[in-house]
């Protein structure tokens, strides 16, 4: 299949099968890293990643926050989404507790963006393909 | 100091110093915290992070946040800890 223009399509992987995306993190010095983060509509965070991986793309700290996974480091990070034109600092959260769980659904997986990164963007799946696609983007 | 020691402190100086922020500044300006007080502020985190380059400070030691902006005491992350089985399952 293939993509619309400024379209990012994965297949779903895992399993249970996740909906995932694959973003740059980009560190202060313009170093960028991509990466693999599970799609989770039900996260009220913008994006969690492990800890080391956030001190590493760490433009600033931010306020923490507490969870059902203990305490979330807060964080601003700068992501990078080539396909879609996306490049925003955005406040991120580190969590190796998450991060271990979200690895039991696919040791590709480096974290997960939530419904608050989604809302940046339009997004959309069906039965073998979860994709996004920018904001003004035209439904397929 | 460690720079645990340093976020704790920043944490709890913003704590403090919230409502004079909110009162102070537009909401969705950013401000930077820290020794003990607001050292930053500006309309946009590219700005705020330019400003606090140019004053010499590190912008790693210190802690920013949005004005005006209200973050729960808890959040719970749901569709993470959810496993499907039986029907639900492929």
């Amino acid at each position: 299949m293939t993509p619309s223009p400024l379209e990012q399509r994965n297949p779903y992987k895992g399993g249970p099968p996740r909906g995932w995306i694959r973003v740059g993190l980009v560190d202060p010095a313009g170093v960028v890293e991509g990466v693999d983060l599970l799609a989770d509509t039900g996260s009220p965070f913008l994006v969690i990643i492990g800890l080391a991986r956030l001190q590493r793309f760490l433009f600033t700290p931010a306020p923490s926050l507490a969870t059902n996974y203990g305490r979330l480091r807060g964080g601003r990070i700068r992501v990078v989404i080539p396909a879609l034109a996306f490049d925003r600092i955005i406040l991120g959260h580190g969590s190796d507790a998450v991060i271990t769980d979200v690895r039991k659904s696919h040791p590709d997986f480096a974290g997960l963006v939530g419904l608050p990164f989604l809302r940046l963007m339009r997004y959309g799946g069906d039965a073998d393909w979860f994709w996004i696609r920018p904001a003004g983007a035209a439904s397929p | 100091m460690t720079d645990e020691q340093r976020l704790e402190a920043n944490e709890a100086a913003y704590e403090r110093l919230k409502p004079m922020i909110d009162q102070t500044y537009p909401k969705g300006w950013f401000v930077a915290v820290a020794d003990d007080q607001v050292v930053a502020a500006a309309a946009t985190f590219e700005e705020l992070y330019a400003a606090l380059k140019a004053a010499g400070r590190d912008p790693r030691e210190v802690l920013t946040a949005e004005a005006g902006v209200e973050c729960p005491g808890h959040a719970d992350i749901i569709g993470l800890s959810i496993r499907s089985g039986g029907e639900a399952q492929a």
